[in-house]
C-alpha cells in the first residue's frame, strides 16, 4: 500500500509541476473578468440572466449601442423617421462577420424574426414587421412606442448573418459566430469562457468604433465563479483582473489598497417596497411603515454604508431623473411620525408577511425591516422564495401569499420604464398594479410620464406616488468595480457590465 | 429459553432485556467519553429549553454602534454584521438547530422502524415491494432531494425537517431490516409464534428490543449529521428562516466576513462541533456498550 | 450468479420508472413558473401563457406524466433544458467528468488515509495512536464542508498562495482543496469504521488461534486479520462513491467546479425541469449499478456469501450487509 500511496503522490506532484508551468506560460496580453453566472447558452436568442448579460456585449453587436445619454450606432449607420410607429435603419456596406459574411438587411430581419419567433425576448413583440427596402436598409413597423422604447428596441437583439446562423449546428449554442472583435475560442460550460481578438475588425473608421466595440486587449477570459467570498478571494490572490460581480460586504478589502483600483458608480437597480394594497388600504399606515424603517440601517447592514438612500423608484442615473428631488424630504426615518401616523388611523401593528426573492442581500434589507419594525409593535414574518417562486407570486392575484414586497427593478432606459415595471396596470392580467392598486389617477400620471417624460410629467407623477405610498425606494445600491493595477482605467457598459474590450491596460 | 406457558415466556425474555439493558447502561456509565458526550448533550437541551430567560441580550436587537464587536466582557463571543450579540443568538440558536436535528431523525427513525419491522417480519412481497420503493427513494442523492423538496414546499422549519428526514429513511429500514433478519430465525421467536402471541406482539415486545441496537446507534449520529444537512442546505439559501438563529445559517452568514472578523464563523462552527462531537462519542459509547465482544 | 445479475438488471427498470415518476411529481408539485424564468420580469401575461403552451405545461399532470416517460423510456430522449436550449444529455456528460474526478479522488483519499488510521487505531487499541485517531476522526465528521473549503482557501490560496482558489483550469492543482474539503468526513468514517471492523476480527477465534500458533503479529494482522476486516469496507467504498455523486453540490458551488451538482441545484431554482428530472434519472442509474457492483464484489470476495446465491438463490443476505455498511457510512 504505501508503495501505491508514493506512486500516487509521485504522480501528483508531477502533474501539478506541469499544470504550473502551463499556467505561467499563459501571461501577456490578457486580461480575467469574474462573473458570477454562468450564460449557459451563448447562442444570439436566448433569455437574458445574470450569466449572459456579462458577455453579451463583448459576444455580440447590435444595431445601436448606449454611450451615456446617447443612442449612436453600431451597426446602424443612419435612423430615419418615416412617421411615429415607422423607422428606416440603414447598415454600413462594409460588415462582415468573423466567417466572412457580409451582413445585410435581410439579416436583420431575419435576427429579429427568428428572436421573435423563439419568444425568449418578450420586448422584441411591439415589433410588428420588418421589411427590407435595399441591400442595406430595412424599414421596422412598430406596434406601439412608448418614450425610450425605440433605442432599446433596436438594442435588443443581437445581431449574426442569416448565414453564420444557419451553418452552426446548435444555433451558435458554445460557439457563435459574430460581427464583434472577439470571438468565442473556448467555452467549458460552468467555468470559464474564452475570446480571442480576431486581428480584423470590420470597422475601420476608428472614429467610428463605439465604446462596446473596442478591442485593446488580445484574449479575454470570462472565468464564472458563484460564490461572492470565492469571487473576492480570486481576485485577492489574482487569479482575476477585474470583476463588476463583488458584493458591498467586500469592497473595502480593495479600497486604498495597494495593487488594486476600486470604481463606483449607481447600480442598475434599486430596492423598493410594495405594499399590499388589499392588506393596508389606508395611506397613513403606509406612510408610518415608510417613516418607521431606517434606510440608513438598510444600507449599513446591508450594503456596508456604501449604498445611497433612494429618492424614488430608481436612481439619479436616468435621464428623465428629477435633480430636485435629492435635496427633498423622503420617508427618512422618523420614530414619531410614525406613531402619529399610526395613531391617527388607528393602527395598531399585528404580523404581516414580507415576500423577497433570496440573496444575501435581500435577506439582510428583509431582516433590518424586521428589527426596525418591531419597535412599532409590527410583526414582520419573512417569507422568502427563490426567484422563480417570488416572479410567480409576484405577478399572481392576491392570494394572501405576501402583504409586503421587497423588489428590485432597473431599466436600460428612463426611469419611467421602472416605474411602468410594477405600477402600469395595463400589464397585469388583473388589471392592477403588482400591489394590487387600481388608481386612476396613477394610471393617467404614468401613462403622461411615458409619452412625455418631461420634468414636469416625471414629477407630478413623483409626488404623487410620494403621498400615496403605494410602494416607495429603500435604497440604491451602487455597482463596484474593483480591479487590479493590471487594467490602467476599467470601462463598463450601460448595464453596468465590464467591456473588457474598452479597458486601457 | 423455550418456557411452557406464555406468562413466563414473556418475564423470561422480559428479564432477560432489562438485564441487557442493564449490563448496557452499566458498560456505558463506564465509559468517560461516552458520559461526557451524554453529558454535554443534557446540558446543551437545557440550554435550549431555559434559552428565552439566559440569554443576555435579546437575539434579534440590531445595534449600529456593536457591528461586528470583537468578543469582550459585554459580548462574550462579539457581534455579527447587524450588531446582534453572537453569544445570545448561539444559546437560542441551540433551539432551532437542535430540533432540527433531533426533529428529522426522529421522524425518519419512526418511518424507518415501522417500515422496517414490518419488512423484517413479513419477508416475501411486502419486503420486495417495499425495498423497491426505497430503492428509488435512495437512488436520488439526498442533497439534491432535500433542495427540491425544500424548493416545493418553501423553507421554513416544518418543511427544512420534512426534506431533511425523508432521505434518511431509506437507510434506517435497511439496518433494520438487516438486524432483524438474523433475530428472525431465533428460537425464541419462533415460541412466541408457536404460543400463538399476535403478530404486533411478535414484533413490538420480542423481535424489536432485540434488534433495534444499531438503529439506536446510527440515530445518535445521524442527528450530528443532519444539523450539518442544514447548515449546508442555508450555504445555498434554504433552512430556517430569520431572525431566528441557527447555527447553519449564522455559519453561512458568517462567511462573508471570515477573513475580517472570524469571529462571526467561528463561534456558530464550534457550536455545531460541540454538538455532533458530544453525539458521536454518545453513539461510540452505545455501539460499544450494545456489542459485548468490542470491550474487554 | 448470473441469474442473480439478470434478475437485479430487470429489476433496475422498474425502479427507474419509479424515480422518474418520483421526481417528475415533486416538480409537479413544486409551485413556480419556468416560463417567467425564463422570459424574465418584462414578459406580459400573454407572452407567458404562450410560452407554457409551447412547453406544454398547460396539460394535465397525467399527460405530461406520459409524455415524458414515453419521451425518456420508448425513445431515450432526456430533452433540451429549458434556460439553456442545450440537450440535457450532453450537459450531463460534459459536467459528470468533474463530478467523477472529484468523487474518484476523494474516494481514493478516503481509502487510502482513512483506512490505515482505523488499522493503527484498532492495533493500539486503547493506546495513544487510537485517541488521536479517534478524536480526529470525531473532529472530521462535525466540521461543515463548506466552511472547511473556505477555511482551507484562506489558508493555502490567499494567505500563502499555494493553490488556485477556485475553477478547474489547474489540473490535479484545482482539486486537491475540493477533494479535502469533501473527503474529510469520508476520511473520518472510513477510519472509525476500519477500526471497528478490526477490533472485531483481531478478537475473533481465528486470529487468536493464529497468534497460538506462534505466528508474527505481523503476520498476523496482514495475512489473516486485514482481508477479513476489510470486506464490509468495499461496501461502503460503493456507497461512498453512490453518495459522492450527488452530494458534491456543495463543494462545487464554493471552488466554482461545473460539475452535476451545481447543474443541478441551478436547474431547480429555475425549474428546468428536464434538467432535473434528466440529471435525478442519469445519477440515479448510476448509483443503481454501482450498487449492484458492489453486491457482486462482495459476493466475489466474500465465500460465505457467494455460497447463498448459489445455494438458495436468495438474494437478500448482500443488500442486508451493503446496509450495515452504509449505515456505517453514514456514522
Amino acid at each position: 500500500m504505501k508503495k501505491i500511496l508514493s506512486l500516487v503522490l509521485a504522480l501528483a506532484l508531477l502533474m501539478s509541476c506541469l499544470c504550473l508551468s502551463a499556467a505561467s506560460a499563459e501571461q501577456g496580453e490578457s486580461v480575467v473578468v469574474g462573473i458570477a453566472g454562468d450564460p449557459g447558452n451563448i447562442g444570439p436568442f436566448q433569455g437574458m440572466s445574470a450569466g449572459r448579460i456579462g458577455i453579451l456585449f463583448t459576444t455580440y453587436e447590435f444595431l445601436v449601442t448606449k454611450d451615456g445619454d446617447s443612442y449612436p450606432g453600431v451597426l446602424m449607420k443612419e435612423l430615419t423617421q418615416v412617421d411615429d410607429l415607422t423607422y428606416d435603419v440603414e447598415l454600413y456596406d462594409y460588415i462582415v462577420d468573423q466567417a466572412g459574411n457580409p451582413l445585410t438587411a435581410s439579416d436583420i430581419k431575419f435576427c429579429y424574426e427568428t428572436a421573435q419567433s423563439i419568444g425568449n425576448l418578450p420586448k422584441l413583440s411591439s415589433i410588428e414587421s420588418i421589411e427590407v427596402l435595399s441591400d442595406y436598409v430595412c424599414r421596422f413597423h412598430f406596434k406601439e412606442l412608448a418614450a425610450g422604447d425605440l433605442y432599446s428596441l433596436l438594442m435588443e437583439c443581437p445581431i449574426v448573418t442569416q448565414a453564420a446562423y444557419e451553418a452552426s449546428p446548435d444555433q451558435m449554442a458554445v460557439d457563435p459566430v459574430t460581427t464583434s472583435p472577439y470571438r468565442v475560442t473556448g467555452y467549458q460550460t460552468g467555468s470559464k469562457i474564452v475570446m480571442e481578438y480576431t486581428g480584423a475588425y470590420w470597422q475601420t473608421d476608428e472614429s467610428l468604433v463605439r465604446t462596446t466595440s473596442k478591442h485593446n486587449v488580445n484574449s479575454i477570459t470570462f472565468s464564472i465563479i458563484p460564490d461572492s467570498v470565492q469571487l473576492t478571494n480570486a481576485l485577492k490572490t489574482k487569479e482575476i483582473d477585474i470583476s463588476a460581480a463583488i458584493d458591498a460586504a467586500y469592497i473595502k478589502d480593495f479600497m486604498d489598497v495597494e495593487g488594486y483600483n476600486v470604481t463606483r458608480f449607481p447600480d442598475n437597480l434599486t430596492k423598493y417596497l410594495i405594499f399590499n394594497n388589499n392588506v393596508f388600504p389606508d395611506q397613513r399606515v403606509r406612510q408610518g411603515i415608510a417613516y418607521g424603517i431606517d434606510a440608513d440601517d438598510i444600507n449599513l447592514f446591508a450594503f456596508d454604508g456604501l449604498a445611497m438612500n433612494a429618492k424614488t423608484i430608481g436612481n439619479s442615473k436616468y435621464p428623465d431623473y428629477v435633480a430636485a428631488w435629492n435635496d427633498e424630504p423622503y420617508y427618512e426615518y422618523d420614530a414619531d411620525a410614525a406613531k402619529a401616523l399610526f395613531a391617527e388611523a388607528g393602527f395598531t401593528g399585528g404580523t404581516y408577511r414580507l415576500m423577497y426573492s433570496v440573496t444575501d442581500v435581500n435577506t439582510s434589507i428583509a431582516t433590518t425591516i424586521q428589527a426596525d419594525l418591531m419597535d412599532f409593535g409590527i410583526n414582520i414574518e419573512l417569507v422568502p422564495y427563490d426567484s422563480a417562486l417570488f416572479n410567480t407570486y409576484k405577478y399572481a392575484d392576491d392570494s394572501g401569499e405576501w402583504n409586503l414586497m421587497l423588489d428590485e427593478g432597473g431599466s436600460s432606459s428612463l426611469l419611467s420604464n421602472v416605474w411602468k415595471l410594477t405600477m402600469d396596470r395595463n400589464d397585469q392580467t388583473h388589471g392592477k398594479t403588482i400591489g394590487y392598486v387600481s388608481d386612476d389617477t396613477l394610471q393617467s400620471l404614468l401613462e403622461a410620464a411615458m409619452t412625455e417624460n418631461t420634468p414636469e410629467n416625471m414629477d407630478a407623477f413623483h409626488q404623487y406616488l410620494k403621498e400615496q405610498c403605494y410602494e416607495y425606494g429603500l435604497v440604491a445600491p451602487v455597482s463596484n468595480l474593483a480591479h487590479t493595477t493590471v487594467v490602467k482605467s476599467a470601462v463598463t457598459c450601460f448595464r453596468g457590465q465590464v467591456l473588457p474590450g474598452a479597458c486601457e491596460y | 429459553m423455550v418456557k411452557a406457558s406464555s406468562r413466563q415466556a414473556n418475564a423470561g425474555v422480559r428479564s432477560r432485556r432489562q438485564g441487557q439493558l442493564g449490563q448496557v447502561m452499566h458498560r456505558l456509565a463506564k465509559n468517560k467519553l461516552a458520559m461526557l458526550g451524554l453529558f454535554v448533550m443534557l446540558a446543551l437541551i437545557a440550554v435550549a429549553l431555559l434559552s428565552p430567560w439566559i440569554t443576555p441580550y435579546d437575539y434579534a436587537a440590531t445595534s449600529k454602534a456593536d457591528r461586528y464587536a470583537l468578543p469582550s466582557a459585554q459580548h462574550w463571543f462579539g457581534c455579527d454584521g447587524m450588531g446582534r450579540d453572537i453569544f445570545s443568538r448561539i444559546l437560542y440558536g441551540a433551539r432551532a438547530s437542535l430540533w432540527l436535528g433531533l426533529m428529522s431523525t426522529l421522524v425518519s427513525t419512526v418511518i424507518g422502524v415501522i417500515l422496517g419491522s414490518l419488512v423484517g417480519y413479513f419477508g416475501g412481497w411486502v419486503d420486495n415491494v417495499v425495498m423497491r420503493l426505497l430503492d428509488i427513494l435512495q437512488a436520488i442523492p439526498g442533497m439534491l432531494l432535500s433542495i427540491a423538496i425544500s424548493a416545493a414546499l418553501g423553507s421554513g422549519i416544518g418543511n427544512t425537517i420534512l426534506a431533511l428526514s425523508i432521505g434518511g429513511i431509506p437507510m434506517t429500514v435497511r439496518l433494520l431490516r438487516g438486524s432483524i433478519l438474523t433475530v428472525r430465525k431465533q428460537e425464541y421467536i419462533e415460541a412466541a409464534e408457536k404460543i400463538n402471541c399476535s403478530r404486533l406482539r411478535v414484533i413490538t415486545s420480542h423481535i424489536l428490543p432485540n434488534s433495534i441496537a444499531p438503529v439506536i446507534v446510527s440515530v445518535t449520529m445521524g442527528i450530528g449529521n443532519t444539523i450539518l444537512q442544514a447548515a449546508s442546505l442555508s450555504y445555498i439559501g434554504l433552512g430556517v428562516q430569520p431572525p431566528t438563529p441557527e447555527w447553519g445559517a449564522m455559519l453561512s452568514e458568517g462567511k462573508a466576513m471570515i477573513t475580517k472578523y472570524p469571529h462571526l464563523c467561528i463561534f456558530p462552527g464550534l457550536a455545531i462541533m460541540v454538538v455532533v462531537l458530544a453525539l458521536n462519542m454518545l453513539g461510540d459509547g452505545l455501539r460499544d456498550a450494545m456489542d459485548p465482544k468490542l470491550k474487554n | 450468479m448470473i441469474r442473480y445479475i439478470g434478475k437485479r438488471l430487470l429489476w433496475m427498470i422498474p425502479v427507474m420508472l419509479g424515480i422518474a415518476i418520483l421526481i417528475f411529481s415533486i416538480m409537479y408539485i413544486c409551485p413556480g413558473d419556468p416560463a417567467q424564468s425564463m422570459l424574465g420580469p418584462s414578459a406580459t401575461a400573454v407572452e407567458l401563457a404562450a410560452k407554457r403552451e409551447e412547453l406544454g405545461l398547460n396539460d394535465p399532470y397525467i399527460v405530461r406524466l406520459g409524455r415524458y416517460l414515453y419521451q425518456t423510456f420508448i425513445r431515450f430522449d432526456l430533452g433540451v433544458s429549458y434556460k439553456y436550449g442545450t440537450s440535457v444529455f450532453e450537459g450531463l456528460m460534459e459536467r459528470m467528468r468533474y463530478t467523477l474526478v472529484i468523487a474518484l479522488l476523494c474516494m481514493a483519499l478516503q481509502v487510502f488515509v482513512g483506512t490505515p488510521l482505523g488499522i493503527a487505531a484498532a492495533t493500539h487499541h486503547n493506546g495513544v495512536a487510537d485517541r488521536i485517531c479517534m478524536l480526529l476522526a470525531l473532529v472530521g465528521v462535525s466540521i461543515p464542508a463548506f466552511w472547511l473549503a473556505l477555511m482551507l482557501v484562506l489558508i493555502f490560496a490567499v494567505n500563502l498562495n499555494w493553490l488556485p482558489t477556485s475553477g478547474v483550469d489547474n489540473g490535479l492543482l484545482s482539486f486537491i482543496m475540493p477533494c479535502i474539503a469533501n473527503s474529510f468526513a469520508g476520511i473520518a468514517s472510513q477510519a472509525r469504521h476500519t477500526r471497528s471492523s478490526m477490533l472485531e476480527v483481531i478478537r475473533s477465534d481465528y486470529i487468536v488461534t493464529a497468534k497460538a500458533k506462534g505466528l508474527s503479529p505481523r503476520t498476523v494482522l496482514l495475512r489473516h486479520a486485514l482481508p477479513n476486516a476489510l470486506i464490509p469496507i468495499i461496501t461502503i467504498i460503493g456507497n461512498g462513491m453512490g453518495m459522492m455523486l450527488g452530494g458534491t453540490v456543495i463543494i462545487e458551488n464554493v471552488f466554482a467546479i461545473p460539475g452535476v451538482g451545481r447543474y443541478m441545484t441551478d436547474a431547480i431554482s429555475s425549474r428546468d425541469y428536464p434538467v432535473v428530472m434528466g440529471g435525478v434519472l442519469v445519477l440515479g442509474l448510476i448509483f443503481s449499478l454501482i450498487m449492484l457492483l458492489v453486491d457482486i464484489v462482495y459476493a466475489f470476495v466474500d465465500p460465505r456469501i457467494k455460497a447463498q446465491y448459489e445455494g438458495r438463490r436468495k438474494k437478500k443476505k448482500a443488500p442486508a450487509a451493503a446496509a450495515a455498511g452504509k449505515e456505517a457510512q453514514h456514522g
